[in-house]
C-alpha cells in the first residue's frame, strides 16, 4: 500500500507534480534529441572514414605507415588476398595502390589521389556502385576505365565518356602516362575522394606504376568492429599478412578515432549537465513537498512509523515523479528522435565539411538503445539523489517538532 | 518600502531562494561560457580563413562560385583599385591550382596557393605554420605541408617538380624547398603547398592573372565599411566584390549552425530552470496565504500584494542573473587565457569548411551577447512569478484569513 | 503494574535565545483502564506532558516509564515500536492522510506492523463498524464531516488493540454535539475493551466524562482530582 500512497501524494498537488515532470521530461527528450543527432554525425564520420576509408584493418609494408612512399608496397598480393579472404575473421577485403596522379581532360589538370581497385572487392567493401551519381562504377574485368569524384571531374571539365590523361611517376622515378576513359562520377561525403580523387582497375594502376602484384594496402573488415584488440594478433597471424605490418583503424588514423571517442563523451557531459538541472527542479519539489506534509509526517510518526520508514516514503514518491517524467520524457523523445532519424535535421543552408568528411546540410541522427537506457537510469539515480536530502531530512524530524509547525 | 519587503522576504526561506538562486545562476553561467567559448573559435576560424583563403573583402571573377581554379586578369590593376579602399589595410593577390608535385622518391596530389611573398607573410595563415624553413622569397622556392615533406622524403634545399596543366598545356616547373609548415590537419598538411605569384602566373600562363585580390585589414570589425567602399570603387568593372562572408559561405554556415545549437540548446536548458522557479515561487506564494489575507484586511490592495510578489520575482531573477554572470564571467576569463585544449582528443588541427582550426580553443569577450542573454534569462525568470503574483491579486481576505498558511 | 509512571520530569525547550520551561518537576501515575483528562490553560504544559507519556518527546530530566520500560533507555527505533504496539494517538486536527480512505487510514498501524492485508482488512472494516462508520470504510477524509474524521482516528488508535490512548483535544473542532458524542465513544471504548485513556484537553464536557481530572498550571500539577 505504501506505492499506493506515494502514488497518490504526487497528484494532491497536480499542477506542481505536472510542472516538475515536464521539467524533468524537457530535459530528457532533449538530451535525447542531441544525442541522437550526434550519434548521427558520428556514424556519419565512421560510414565515410572507417567504412569507406579506413576499413577495420590495414595491412601495408613495414616502411608504408608514415611516409606512404610509393614504393614500400606489398609483395605477392593475390596469393595474400586469397589466404586473408579463407580467414573466418575477414568478412570483407579490399586491395588497394595509390597513385598520385595529374589528371585531366582537353584544358585542365588537377592533381588526383587515384587508388587502383579490384572493382568487384572495392565495391562489396565500400558500397561505391551506389554513389555514382552518373555513369556507371568500374566494371569487372575491365581495363583503361575510370571513376572521378564529382567536383573533380567539374573542374577539369569532364564528364561521363570523356577521355582523360593520367600522368603519374613510376615506382622508377620515370613519369608514365596513360588515356582513360571516365565511366561515372562518384559523390561519397569523402572530400578526398568528391573533390580529388578517383579509382581505376588495380591492374592498370600497376602496370602505370610499374609495380607488379603489389598493393600498398590490404584493407579488411572483421565481423565484429568492437573487438578488434584480439582480431588484430589472428590477422596477423595468417600467411597473408606475413612480413607485413597490421594496424587497426584507430592506429592509422588516431585523429579520427579520438574526435569520434570525443564525441561520445561530449553526449555523457551533455546529458549531465541537463540532467543536473533537472534533478535541481525535482529537489525543489522534494523539498516543498516534505516542508507541506510536516504535521502529516509527525502523526505517522507518532502512529509509530519509524524514521527510515518516512524516508522510505519520500524516496518512493520521488520514483513515482521520476517514472511519470520519464514516460512523458521519453515519449516525447521518441517522437523527437524518430523526427531526427527520419526526416533529419537541416541544420545548415548547404554543406559542410568537417575533417574531410562532407556532411550534407540534413543530418539523418541515429538511435541507440543503449544511449536511451543510460538516459532513463541516469534520471532515476540523479532524482534519487536529488530527494535524498529531503527524505533524511524529513526521517530526522522530532514528531513533536513536526506537529508543532502547524 | 515594497522593495525592501520584497527583499526580506526572499530570505524567509534561505534554502530554497539559495537553491533557485544558484540553478538560474548555473543556466546563466553555462550560458555565458558557450557564448565566450564561441566568439573565441569563430572569431579564430573567420580570421584563419581571411588570411589563408580569402580577405576581408574579396574581388574574384565575375559569377563563379564553386570554381577554385577561376583567374581574373589584370590582377594588378585591381590590387591598386582596392588598396585605395582602406587605410591600414593591406592587398593581396593569390592563384590557386592543383597538381601533381613529384620529388625524386616520390609524387603526391597537391593545392598550391601560390602568394606574393611580402605581403602574405605579413598578413600570416601558413607564415604563421612554419617549423622549419624560410618563407618564399625567390621565383623558384616552395613551402609544403609536414605531410608532403614526409611522403615525399624532401628537407629544405632539394628539389621538387610542380606538374599542371592550364589552357591545354601541361607545364612542369622546378622548385627548391624553402620551409615546411604543419598546421595538424592531416588533409592539410599532406595536401597544401605555397609558391610565389610569379611562379603560379608563368604556369598558368598569364602574367597579370589571380584567382582572387583581397583586402586584409587590421581591424577586422571595419569590414561592412570597407565592403561597401570596394562596391563603389570598383562599380563597372566585370567582377565580383564579396565580403568575407560571400567568399567562405561555408564557414559562415557553419558558424550560424554551430552557434544556433549551442545557445539554443542552452537556452532550452533555462526554460528548465524557470519551471523550477515557477514552482517554488508559486509555493513561497501559496504558504504566504494567511498573511496575505492579513495584509488585505489591513487596507493593503490586491494590486500592492501582486506588485510585492513581482518585485520578489525580479528580485530573484536578478539576483540569480546577476551571481550567473560573475561566474560566468569568471569561467569565461579562464577559458580567454587559458582555452580549452582539445589537442590530445583532436590532434593538432582541425579543418572545416576548408579552413584549418587549431585545436587549443580560447574564448573571446562577447559582451553585447553576454548582456542580450542576461536580459532574456532575467525575463524567463521573471514571467515564472507573474502566474502566482495574479493568482494572489484575486485572493479573497475571507478564505485567506480562514488559511492555516 | 501501573501504565504509566512519570517522576520529577522537566521539559525546557529554547525558543530563540530564551529557555521555556514547560514542566518544572511533575510525578504521575496512571493505572491501567482509567480515564484521565489532564487540563490547563494553554502554556500550563499538558500537551507537553501528553507528548512525553506517548513517547513523543523526552524529558530534560526526570523519568518516564510506559509499561515499567523507561523512554530514555530505548533507542529511537525501540520507540516507534512502542509507539506502533502500545500505544494510539488521536490529535486536534488534521489527523488522517487526505489520499487514503477511510479504511487505509484506519489499518495504518496495522500496515505499520506488517500484517498482511486479508487479516488487517477485516479487522479495521470491524473496528470502524463499532466506532459507527458502516458503510463509510471508502470514504476520502474530505468526504467526512469533523465528527466522523475523529471517529476514524479513533478507530485507527485502538485497531492495533493498544493499551494506552492519547488524545490531545480531541473536541476542540466539533460542535457541542458532535464532541459529546465523541466523548461517549471514547468512554464506551475504555468500558467495553478496558483500553486506558488520557486527554490533554479544556473541554468541560471531557472533565465531566473523566474519572480522574488532572489540572496543570505553569509547569506543575496543581490538582489532581478523583472522582
Amino acid at each position: 500500500m505504501w506505492w499506493s500512497l506515494a502514488w497518490r501524494n504526487l497528484w494532491r498537488q497536480r499542477r506542481r507534480t505536472l510542472v516538475t515532470c515536464m521539467a524533468m521530461a524537457i530535459g530528457i527528450a532533449m538530451t535525447m534529441g542531441i544525442i541522437c543527432f550526434q550519434d548521427g554525425f558520428n556514424a556519419e564520420l565512421g560510414r565515410v572514414m572507417v567504412d569507406q576509408r579506413l576499413g577495420h584493418i590495414q595491412i601495408n609494408h613495414p616502411d608504408y605507415p608514415g611516409r606512404r612512399a610509393l614504393h614500400d608496397v606489398l609483395d605477392g598480393v593475390d596469393a595474400r588476398v586469397a589466404s586473408l579472404e579463407a580467414d573466418e575473421m575477414v568478412s570483407n577485403l579490399t586491395v588497394r595502390l595509390n597513385g598520385p596522379a595529374l589528371v585531366g581532360g582537353d584544358k585542365k589538370s588537377e592533381g588526383a589521389f587515384l587508388v587502383g581497385v579490384d572493382p568487384k572487392r572495392e565495391d562489396a567493401f565500400t558500397q561505391l556502385s551506389t554513389m555514382v551519381i552518373e555513369g556507371r562504377y568500374l566494371a569487372d574485368g575491365a581495363s583503361q576505365e575510370m571513376v572521378l569524384g564529382v567536383k573533380l571531374a567539374e573542374n577539369i571539365e569532364v564528364t561521363v565518356g570523356d577521355v582523360a590523361v593520367v600522368v603519374t611517376q613510376g615506382a622508377d622515378g620515370s613519369m608514365g602516362n596513360e588515356l582513360f576513359t571516365v565511366v561515372g562520377l562518384l559523390s561519397t561525403g569523402d572530400e578526398r575522394v568528391d573533390r580529388g580523387g578517383g579509382q581505376v582497375h588495380l591492374s592498370d594502376m600497376q602496370a602505370l606504376l610499374v609495380l607488379d602484384d603489389a598493393a600498398h594496402e590490404i584493407t579488411l573488415r572483421t565481423p565484429d568492429a568492437d573487438t578488434l584488440g584480439t582480431t588484430k594478433p589472428i590477422i596477423s597471424s595468417n600467411a597473408g599478412a606475413a612480413g607485413a605490418v597490421v594496424r587497426t583503424w584507430g592506429e592509422v588514423d588516431p585523429q579520427i578515432q579520438k574526435m569520434m571517442a570525443m564525441n561520445q563523451s561530449m553526449n555523457f557531459v551533455i546529458m549531465m549537465i541537463v540532467l543536473a538541472v533537472a534533478g535541481i527542479v525535482v529537489l525543489n519539489t522534494m523539498m516543498m513537498v516534505v516542508y507541506e506534509r510536516t504535521h502529516e509526517l509527525g502523526v505517522l510518526k507518532a502512529l509509530g512509523m519509524k524514521p527510515s520508514g518516512v524516508m522510505k516514503l519520500i524516496a518512493m514518491e520521488a520514483l513515482c515523479l521520476t517514472t511519470v517524467s520519464v514516460a512523458i520524457g521519453v515519449l516525447i523523445g521518441g517522437l523527437l528522435d524518430w523526427y531526427i532519424v527520419v526526416q533529419g535535421v537541416k541544420f545548415l543552408d548547404g554543406d559542410l565539411t568537417f575533417a574531410g568528411v562532407r556532411f550534407a546540410g540534413r543530418l539523418h541522427g541515429l538511435f541507440e538503445p543503449a544511449m536511451l537506457f543510460n538516459i532513463v537510469l541516469s534520471s532515476y539515480l540523479i532524482a534519487m539523489f536529488a530527494a535524498g536530502w529531503p527524505a533524511w531530512r524529513a526521517s530526522r524530524m522530532l514528531p513533536t517538532e513536526a506537529m508543532r509547525e502547524v | 518600502m515594497l522593495l525592501r519587503m520584497a527583499f526580506r522576504n526572499l530570505f524567509r526561506n534561505k534554502r530554497r531562494t539559495l537553491i533557485t538562486m544558484t540553478a538560474i545562476a548555473i543556466g546563466m553561467a553555462l550560458i555565458d561560457v558557450t557564448i565566450t567559448i564561441q566568439h573565441g573559435s569563430y572569431t579564430d576560424l573567420i580570421n584563419r580563413g581571411v588570411s589563408s583563403i580569402a580577405g576581408h573583402v574579396v574581388v574574384r571573377s565575375k559569377g563563379v562560385s564553386d570554381d577554385p581554379e577561376s583567374r581574373v586578369p589584370d590582377s594588378s590593376a585591381h590590387a591598386d583599385r582596392l588598396a585605395g579602399v582602406a587605410k591600414d589595410a593591406k592587398v593581396q593577390r593569390r592563384i590557386m591550382l592543383g597538381g601533381l608535385l613529384t620529388s625524386t622518391s616520390g609524387s603526391a596530389a597537391v593545392q598550391a596557393v601560390a602568394v606574393e611573398a611580402a605581403v602574405s607573410s605579413e598578413i600570416g595563415s601558413m607564415y604563421d605554420e612554419m617549423i622549419s624553413g624560410d618563407w618564399i622569397k625567390t621565383d623558384r622556392d616552395i613551402i609544403i605541408g609536414a605531410g608532403l615533406a614526409e611522403t615525399l622524403d624532401v628537407t629544405e634545399g632539394e628539389k621538387l617538380v610542380f606538374m599542371g596543366q592550364s589552357g591545354g598545356e601541361m607545364t612542369s616547373r622546378l622548385f627548391r624547398l624553402r620551409g615546411v609548415f604543419k598546421t595538424g590537419a592531416a588533409d592539410v598538411d599532406g595536401f597544401m603547398v605555397v609558391m610565389p605569384l610569379a611562379a603560379a602566373q608563368e604556369i598558368v600562363g598569364g602574367n597579370d592573372v589571380a584567382t582572387m585580390v583581397t583586402l586584409h585589414l587590421d581591424d577586422a570589425g571595419a569590414w561592412p565599411e570597407a565592403v561597401a567602399a570596394a562596391r563603389t570603387a570598383f562599380e563597372g568593372v566585370d567582377v565580383d566584390v564579396l565580403s568575407w562572408k560571400g567568399a567562405m559561405p561555408d564557414v559562415d554556415a557553419f558558424i550560424k549552425a554551430d552557434r544556433r545549437i549551442g545557445q539554443g540548446m542552452l537556452f532550452a536548458l533555462f526554460i528548465i530552470v524557470s519551471m523550477g522557479v515557477f514552482n517554488t515561487f508559486l509555493m513561497s506564494v501559496l504558504e504566504r496565504t494567511r498573511e496575505f489575507g492579513v495584509l488585505q484586511s489591513i487596507g493593503m490592495k490586491p494590486n500592492q500584494i501582486a506588485k510585492l510578489v513581482l518585485v520578489e520575482g525580479a528580485l530573484l531573477g536578478f539576483f540569480g542573473v546577476l551571481l550567473g554572470s560573475l561566474l560566468g564571467a569568471a569561467f569565461s576569463y579562464s577559458l580567454i587565457v587559458n582555452g580549452l585544449d582539445f589537442s590530445d582528443s583532436m590532434g593538432e588541427g582541425m579543418s572545416t569548411s576548408g579552413v584549418v582550426m587549431a585545436t587549443h580553443f580560447y574564448g573571446a569577450w562577447d559582451i553585447p551577447r553576454m548582456i542580450i542573454f542576461a536580459i532574456a534569462c532575467f525575463i524567463v525568470t521573471f514571467i515564472a512569478a507573474i502566474w502566482p503574483a495574479w493568482k494572489v491579486s484575486r485572493l479573497e481576505p475571507v478564505k485567506a484569513l480562514r488559511n492555516q498558511g | 503494574m501501573s501504565i504509566v509512571q512519570i517522576e520529577n520530569v522537566t521539559r525546557d525547550y529554547t525558543q530563540g535565545s530564551h529557555t521555556v520551561r514547560a514542566l518544572r518537576g511533575v510525578d504521575l501515575t496512571i493505572e491501567p483502564g482509567e480515564f484521565v483528562a489532564i487540563m490547563g490553560a494553554s502554556g500550563s504544559g499538558k500537551t507537553t506532558l501528553l507528548n512525553l507519556v506517548g513517547g513523543l518527546d523526552g524529558p530534560t530530566s526526570g523519568s518516564v516509564r510506559i509499561e515499567d520500560r523507561e523512554l530514555k533507555d530505548m533507542t529511537a527505533a525501540e520507540r516507534s515500536e512502542l509507539r506502533r504496539d502500545r500505544i494510539g494517538f488521536v490529535f486536534q486536527a488534521y489527523n488522517l492522510v487526505p489520499v487514503l480512505s477511510a479504511v487505509e487510514n484506519a489499518e495504518m498501524v496495522l500496515l505499520l506492523r506488517g500484517e498482511d492485508e486479508g487479516a488487517r482488512r477485516e479487522l479495521t472494516m470491524n473496528i470502524l463498524a463499532s466506532v459507527g462508520l458502516e458503510g463509510m470504510e471508502n470514504r476520502r477524509p474530505n468526504e467526512l464531516s469533523g465528527g466522523q474524521q475523529q471517529r476514524v482516528a479513533i478507530a485507527r488508535a485502538i485497531a492495533g488493540d493498544p493499551a494506552l490512548v492519547l488524545a490531545d483535544e480531541p473536541t476542540a473542532n466539533l460542535d457541542s454535539e458532535t464532541g459529546n458524542e465523541i466523548i461517549s465513544l471514547m468512554a464506551e471504548l475504555n468500558q467495553a475493551r478496558g483500553i486506558t485513556f488520557v486527554f490533554a484537553t479544556h473541554d468541560p464536557k471531557v472533565m465531566a466524562a473523566a474519572r480522574r481530572v488532572i489540572v496543570m498550571e505553569d509547569g506543575q500539577v496543581k490538582e489532581d482530582r478523583r472522582k
